[in-house]
């Protein structure tokens, strides 16, 4: 993977980027704030990971959007505009819909976040953040982070190695097909068992839980660090503001209505929107920046 | 991919066919008749309830009335709320209650319950009394006076 410039910057404003993002979406439940997220995050992990994996996870999102606008009028029947009836008497309303969908794409929104968070915000940032504080939380915390990926890796091993020893089971029953991956949970539940012996033999050889221990860490914070995370602290900052001062509500019922006009929604709309592509815009200049001076040589 | 396309298509129209239109039968034949009211009067001068469901509140308070409206032998008072609601165009929401086939009235008029409180919610009575069984249950008679009414505070405003 090729790090982006917003990668490398210190874990705390990545940080701080992701806490704001995030907490300013849930608390308004604003489809614009939630169409601008949603926006922000697909192209933050385009620039991360690529624009193929991008629109694999996308895919799978429209299936909850899609979920969304189908089961909440199913169930809630509040609204003004009344579409048609259901068969049994219930009618089903625009608003319904609207809210459906609405809250399709807030998840949406969220678990495109939430995979650019795990991209770039990896465990050992984690530990770097917080591991004076909370030292065996945090350790704890890194560990269980790495497991999940590493199960999966070990069990595609161990199946494919498993398929070349015995290639007979191509063609096998359903039973002996069951039989066949049980046997590679034994080998992978034992492996893994023998493997976190190994390591916990090591870190304690290695001095883990004596007092007064330093770790090294390879993340600096420099002024740019400290300039962009004073710049998203700020914006933030005033985004929960306009949050809590209601000034960007969303009416989903009886009719339908968001805040468009009026200085105050408007300024909020545009903090969320700066907060949101801040590090799209680093990342951009950047390579702009890296371009022209490739080009001079 | 296709698959997965394919299926959620089916899904959707499967679920829209659900929402397909309620026929009622327009049988005007009916052979007894009843006063019928559905007031939430008890909103007029209500603080609780948030500001965009005010203007749902009619200026007297009364969301239909009539002196007349006609029921075929057997009709609960439920089932006639829900074709008057149906005929005047009055939103309605209502959902069975598991185990007892009882409804419960969830909102009329898009004036919920718990939207003034957490003691308020739809009510009724025929003939100035209220009956100890669901309106589901209630089977009208002749000349029956029926109201539903939306109450803030479990009907005690109202000498319940």
């Amino acid at each position: 993977m090729n790090k982006t410039y917003f990668d490398k910057l210190a874990p705390l404003s990545e940080f701080l980027y992701f806490f704001f993002v995030i907490i300013n979406l849930i608390f308004t439940y604003n489809p614009i704030l939630t169409f601008i997220c949603f926006v922000s995050s697909f192209l933050l992990s385009v620039q991360t990971t690529s624009f193929k994996n991008t629109v694999k996870i996308t895919a799978l999102i429209s299936v909850v959007i899609i979920l969304g606008a189908i089961i909440n009028p199913l169930f809630n029947h509040e609204g003004a505009t009344v579409l048609t009836y259901f068969r049994n008497g219930n009618p089903l309303t625009l608003e319904s819909i609207i809210f459906g969908i609405c809250s399709g794409f807030l998840t949406g929104a969220l678990l495109l976040s939430f995979s650019c968070f795990t991209k770039i915000f990896t465990s050992d940032k984690a530990l770097y953040l917080v591991g004076n504080i909370t030292p065996s939380v945090s350790m704890i915390f890194s560990m269980t982070l790495r497991f999940v990926p590493l199960f999966f890796k070990r069990a595609k091993d161990i199946f494919s190695s498993r398929r070349y020893i015995c290639p007979e089971n191509r063609n096998a029953s359903f039973v002996n097909k069951i039989k066949f991956s049980v046997k590679n949970l034994d080998i992978l539940i034992t492996r893994c068992l023998e493997d976190s012996l190994t390591t916990a033999l090591s870190m304690k050889a290695k001095g883990f839980g004596c007092a007064k221990r330093t770790f090294y860490a390879k993340y600096l914070f420099l002024k740019r660090d400290i300039g962009v995370s004073l710049f998203i602290t700020v914006i933030g900052n005033i985004c929960v503001c306009f949050n809590f001062s209601e000034s960007i509500n969303t009416i989903f019922y009886p009719l339908f209505s968001i805040e468009l006009a009026g200085t105050d929604s408007i300024t909020a709309y545009i903090c969320y929107l700066l907060l949101c592509f801040t590090p799209i815009i680093l990342n951009t200049k950047e390579e702009v920046k890296w371009h022209f001076l490739k080009s001079k040589i | 991919m296709k698959k997965t396309i394919l299926a959620l298509t089916i899904l959707a129209t499967f679920f829209l066919t659900c929402a397909c239109a309620f026929n009622e039968n327009n049988d005007s034949s009916f052979e007894s008749t009843c006063s019928f009211t559905i007031s939430c009067e008890s909103l007029l001068n209500n603080d609780e309830l948030p500001e965009e469901k005010s203007s749902l509140v009619p200026d007297d308070g009364i969301i239909f009335s009539s002196d007349k409206v006609g029921f075929s032998e057997g009709e609960s008072a439920f089932d006639v709320l829900k074709r008057i609601c149906l005929e005047e165009k009055i939103h309605f929401e209502f959902s069975e209650t598991v185990g007892l086939g009882s409804m419960y009235i969830e909102g009329i008029g898009n004036i919920y319950s718990f939207d003034a409180g957490e003691l308020s919610g739809w009510l009724y009575k025929v003939n100035k009394i209220i009956p100890s069984v669901s309106s589901s249950d209630y089977i009208l008679s002749e000349n029956d006076e029926v109201l539903f009414f939306y109450t803030c505070d479990m009907g005690a405003e109202l000498g319940f």
